[in-house]
């Protein structure tokens, strides 16, 4: 059974990117364009992984951070942060909100797989 | 007067600008169209070329894989294939062995028989030296009764005696006799099967034995060969592998810059906005709203001029154009 | 696909130390003379152990005589010289090739040197010279392993922000190893107040790791907000350094090669000979059932012809059928020159060896028994035996000294000589030996043989340190032990100055016996021929009591203990009177058992008592005699000791009757 994870964008390659970098290493990606569109794609079902950029349309990423706490199924599924380097205080918000930890932008796609590998089992 | 004149020409001048405002206006929203058309055909652009990763990905993955099942699935008929020449070699070294083995035991069951013949035909030496000494007592007692004979001439009674004793011994030899025989059939049966084994193991195997190993000469080494070069090749692969890996990550770093442009893309057509807002709100009237402008033909000929692309003309030529989805309180992040 | 290779396994290992030992033959024939046919030859083993040791799946084996082909195929090419220091480093490489193989056959982990080896010989096939001493280099460069002790108490939030902090624990243990986790519980509440999701868990983590603080840091990446994280260095655990290779191959490798083995190669001109032999005796056979069937007392002789023909074939083939089991010594000679070669140059003396005599056969069991004693004589003869240089030119001698190893068959028995030319035994200080571990010495003729014969008893060495080549437990009494087991003796010879020889003698087969039937009272016995000197016909006036000591006769003018055979096994007495007087020899020691007659020579089969029925003192075995009734063999060794333990009681009056 292979894993589950959500990444939510706005930008669609960076979707892309991490999608083709998630399914190399065996997951089946879920896609989101925004917060609310997130939301909506993971329903009730429990993902093994979420990845969420910060600045998107509609709802951003630390609502939507702070609305999948909310919800049972994935109360604590590890959430990952798209961030930039030169905001420490988004890395606290987003902390403060929820998530597990952070990608820092531009990611390097094995960079990625070894900090998936930190958070999951 | 001079400088109120030079306030009337500026006041004018001014005027005259102010009328340009409108026709600069309306070209606004078409530069806004333009930037946010580019920033999206950069966005397909990269999408397709992560698709593209994807392909190459998997059939890296799939060459591999067919490597991999060349090591160990089953192929066509061809003898070449590993997994029969590991079967015909596992079978005869299987059979090499057993018969080593059976050689082996074939050999120690004819040593024991040996040593039971042995101890037999040592009792047989007894027997024998026992049957001699009683021959010479016959000849001896034979003897002594000729002697007697002739010394009492016809008396029958001791020479009867003698004679008594002669038939009891010869009696006694043929019960030796038939004792050695007895164990001569036993050590006869022994060494025969033994020979018959000793004989029947050997021989057969020995051409069989010779045989198999050259078989198993042959396939081992085949194996051998085909093992290293599938190892070789694999092995290459999964280097190959890794580089192409590698060459894809740096790729999908590089073509993130595509963030930074939207982000871009998206500040200025925010700022082009404001600007919009500013003047039209400067000119005031109906006539100067954006989408009613006409844009001046002066700043469309240069527009025409400067673009060479056919999409970018089309877009100038749209009549109503959508301004920027840009949300009010989104943050412009420059890296 | 699951191929059960488990079964060639043996075969594998056979093969390969067959390779070795050609490998090491030929490096060590390449020192004397470079010979391009010796590198192809030793190149095709490494080869085809590589080759071999792939299919097997022993990764460790495969690299590491790829390794040693590499710089082998360099040197045959003309590419790189065989110079002493490159043979040196491929001797040392077949070293740590056999304790890999070791390693494979029992499953158990490579040898931690095996990669740096590895790593000389890359770096000696691209034509640097070996340095002895790179080798600690080597390891010197190594990252030090360092102790941590590392206090994690996590932010109690970690759980909700999806954090599992057992994976920080892990991560941890990815870097080294983890010796000891603690679990702190001081901040659980009560289980009203407990909050599932809230973390309320603490460790302490003890880490030995080569790993630097910052990679220990990063293990805690999404941890640390809120977290207490605390990493502290303890005492450098080093590991000791690995101890200096062993001069000599490893016991665990001449453990498994000792165990006997359980197959047989046999030449396929032994099994000819053996089926033209199986047929003779059919046809002598069927030649002396015809004669039987037809039996005249008068054809007596003819049969007797036919029955010796059948004897005669049928103890052919015996004897070729154990000529199967019979090898050349010179398997358990083959690795004396490289032992020798090693020893010599570690104690500093200059040592060659002869070897006469590898051709002579042997039991197959025979010569796997005697390869530890035969090593442990040989060292004795290295270390002990042959003097330093500077010794031996004051002493007039040319300063190598030389050690012969000579075997050769005689009249039934196999000799084995192990003698060399350096300063011999030195009686007095093994008398004063002796005398200080108060060993008991009998009577009071000390001759030089019994003296040097002392040197066989436990715990004796004249050594004045034990030195750590040749003292390691294998003692000369373990040697003689060893020796007597396989119904064979040992004894020693020497001449001060002129060097020592031991002379080994062992039966040819295991199981057949050369023996003396002899009868005392109702039963009888076989003695091994081997042990007997002389028999003779005591006469009263040679026998005479001597207190402690028990019956003695006097035998050109030495006394001997005699032993009354009927007495020390507790049998009735026959009152034949003094009978016949058997001298056997035991330990250098000679003994007179006395025994009612002499019933003839005979070979004996020998069955095991301990297998049939149960240990018997005195009696090394059992034979069956022709007509059915068992004989014991007699061990002389042990009737020895039984007499000298015996109480000798009064002489019976009448036992000097002439009959």
């Amino acid at each position: 059974m292979p894993r589950t994870a959500l990444i939510v964008d706005d930008s669609a390659s960076i979707r892309e990117m991490v999608a083709f970098t998630l399914r190399e290493a065996g997951f089946a990606v879920l896609e989101g364009v925004h917060g609310a569109d997130g939301l909506e794609k993971l329903g009730e079902q429990r993902v093994e992984l979420i990845i969420t950029d910060l600045n998107m349309p509609v709802m951003d990423g630390l609502t939507f951070i702070r609305q999948v706490r909310t919800r049972p199924a994935n109360r604590y599924t590890p959430i990952l942060m798209l961030t930039t380097e030169s905001q420490p205080e988004k890395k606290q918000q987003g902390k403060a909100a929820g998530a597990t930890g952070w990608v820092v932008k531009p990611f390097h796609p094995m960079k990625l797989l070894e900090v998936i590998g930190k958070v999951l089992p | 007067m001079k400088s109120l004149r030079k306030l009337f020409a500026w006041a004018s001048a001014g005027k005259r600008a102010l009328r340009d405002i409108p026709g600069c206006l309306a070209v606004l929203p078409v530069l806004r169209a333009q930037l946010h058309e580019t920033s999206q055909q950069v966005e397909e652009a990269v999408v397709g070329v992560c698709g593209n990763f994807t392909g190459i990905a998997a059939r890296a993955r799939r060459a591999v894989a067919q490597t991999a099942e060349l090591l160990g699935g089953d192929q066509q008929d061809s003898d070449a294939t590993v997994e029969r020449s590991i079967e015909t070699s596992r079978l005869t070294i299987a059979g090499l062995l057993e018969r080593v083995e059976r050689a082996g035991q074939m050999s120690s069951l004819v040593i024991s028989s040996m040593q039971e013949i042995e101890a037999t035909a040592v009792g047989i030496e007894s027997l024998l030296s026992e049957v001699q000494r009683i021959a010479f007592l016959n000849k001896i007692v034979a003897l002594n009764a000729k002697i007697e004979a002739v010394h009492v001439g016809q008396l029958g009674s001791g020479f009867e005696v003698v004679a008594d004793e002669i038939s009891r011994q010869s009696a006694r030899s043929d019960e030796l006799a038939e004792g050695i025989g007895d164990r001569i059939g036993q050590m006869r049966e022994r060494v025969r099967s033994a020979a018959a084994n000793l004989r029947e193991c050997v021989a057969q195997d020995r051409a069989k034995l010779d045989e198999s190993r050259h078989n198993a000469d042959t396939a081992l080494t085949l194996l051998w060969s085909l093992h290293q070069k599938a190892r070789e090749c694999l092995s290459r692969m999964t280097g190959e592998n890794q580089s192409l890996a590698d060459d894809i990550s740096s790729a999908v770093v590089a073509l993130q810059f595509q963030d930074r442009v939207k982000q871009r893309v998206a500040h200025v057509m925010s700022v082009l906005q404001s600007v919009e807002g500013v003047l039209g709100s400067e000119v005031g009237s109906e006539a100067a709203r954006p989408e009613r402008a006409i844009p001046t033909p002066a700043l469309v000929a240069e527009m025409h001029a400067a673009y060479s692309m056919e999409a970018e003309r089309s877009v100038m030529n749209r009549p109503a154009v959508q301004s920027a989805p840009a949300s009010s309180d989104m943050e412009v992040e420059l890296f | 696909m699951e191929f059960d290779l488990s079964r060639f396994r043996e075969t594998f290992f056979q093969e390969a130390d067959e390779h070795l030992a050609e490998m090491e033959a030929g490096l060590l024939g390449l020192e004397a003379k470079p010979d391009p046919e010796l590198l192809n030859g030793i190149f095709r083993g490494a080869h085809s152990i590589k080759g071999a040791s792939g299919t097997f799946g022993f990764e460790e084996v495969t690299r590491f005589t790829h390794a040693m082909e590499g710089l082998l195929d360099a040197m045959r090419a003309g590419q790189i010289s065989p110079s002493r220091t490159r043979i040196d480093l491929l001797l040392a490489s077949l070293d740590m090739l056999r304790r890999l193989l070791v390693a494979a056959q029992s499953d158990g982990a490579a040898p931690p040197e095996a990669e740096p080896t590895m790593q000389q010989l890359l770096v000696a096939r691209r034509a640097g010279e070996y340095v002895p001493g790179t080798r600690a280099r080597v390891r010197a460069q190594d990252r030090q392993a360092t102790s941590w002790s590392i206090r994690f108490v996590p932010s109690p939030e970690i759980l909700r922000q999806g954090m599992d902090p057992v994976l920080v624990l892990r991560d941890l243990g990815r870097l080294g190893e983890i010796r000891k986790v603690q679990l702190d519980l001081s901040r659980l509440p009560e289980l009203a107040n407990l909050e599932p999701d809230t973390c309320h868990l603490a460790w302490t983590v003890d880490l030995c790791t080569e790993a630097s603080e910052r990679e220990i840091r990063d293990a805690f990446a999404f941890a640390e907000d809120g977290a207490i994280i605390e990493t502290r260095r303890q005492s450098t655990g080093l590991e000791p350094p690995a101890t200096a290779a062993d001069p000599s191959p490893a016991p665990i490798a001449r453990a498994v090669a000792h165990s006997e083995s359980g197959t047989i190669r046999v030449g396929t001109g032994k099994v000819d000979k053996l089926i033209d032999l199986v047929g003779e005796l059919v046809i002598a056979q069927s030649m002396a059932a015809q004669v039987l069937a037809a039996f005249q007392p008068s054809q007596l002789g003819r049969l007797q012809e036919t029955f010796a023909e059948v004897e005669r074939y049928t103890r052919e083939l015996q004897e070729r059928l154990m000529g199967i089991r019979m090898l050349p010594i010179g398997n358990a000679f083959s690795r004396f020159p490289r032992m020798v070669r090693d020893l010599a140059a570690a104690t500093g003396k200059q040592v060659s060896l002869e070897i006469q005599g590898e051709e002579t056969e042997l039991d197959k069991s025979v010569v796997e028994r005697m390869a530890d004693p035969l090593t442990h004589l040989v060292r004795n003869a290295v270390d002990h035996g042959i003097e330093p240089p500077n010794q031996r030119a004051a002493a007039g001698k040319p300063p190598a000294g030389v050690v012969r190893l000579h075997a050769r068959h005689e009249a039934g028995s196999v000799v084995l000589e192990i003698s060399d030319d350096g300063a011999g035994l030195d009686r007095d200080r093994i008398f004063a030996k002796a005398v200080e571990r108060g060993i008991r010495m009998d009577g009071d003729n000390f001759s030089d043989e019994r003296i040097f014969s002392l040197i066989f008893e436990p715990g004796f060495s004249t050594a004045q340190q034990v030195s750590d080549i040749s003292g390691r437990g294998v003692g000369l009494d373990v040697v003689k032990k060893s020796v007597e087991a396989l119904n064979g003796a040992i004894a020693v010879f020497s001449e001060p100055g002129h060097g020592a020889t031991f002379r080994i003698k062992l039966p040819l087969t295991l199981a057949i016996l050369d023996g003396l039937l002899l009868r005392s009272g109702r039963q009888v016995f076989v003695l091994p021929l081997i042990s007997i000197m002389e028999s003779v016909v005591p006469r009263c006036d040679q026998v005479s009591f001597v207190a402690g000591r028990g019956e003695v006769i006097v035998l050109r003018g030495e006394p001997l203990s005699l032993v009354r055979l009927n007495r020390l096994l507790h049998l009735p007495e026959s009152g034949d009177g003094l009978g016949l007087a058997v001298i056997v020899e035991h330990h250098g020691k000679r003994l007179a058992l006395q025994v009612d007659e002499l019933l003839g020579q005979q070979q004996v089969v020998i069955k095991s008592l301990e297998a049939n029925f149960r240990k018997v003192e005195g009696a090394i075995g059992a034979t069956i005699l022709g007509d059915g009734q068992p004989a014991l063999i007699l061990d002389v060794a042990a009737l020895a000791e039984m007499a000298r333990v015996a109480v000798i009681g009064p002489i019976p009056k009448g036992a000097c009757a002439e009959s």
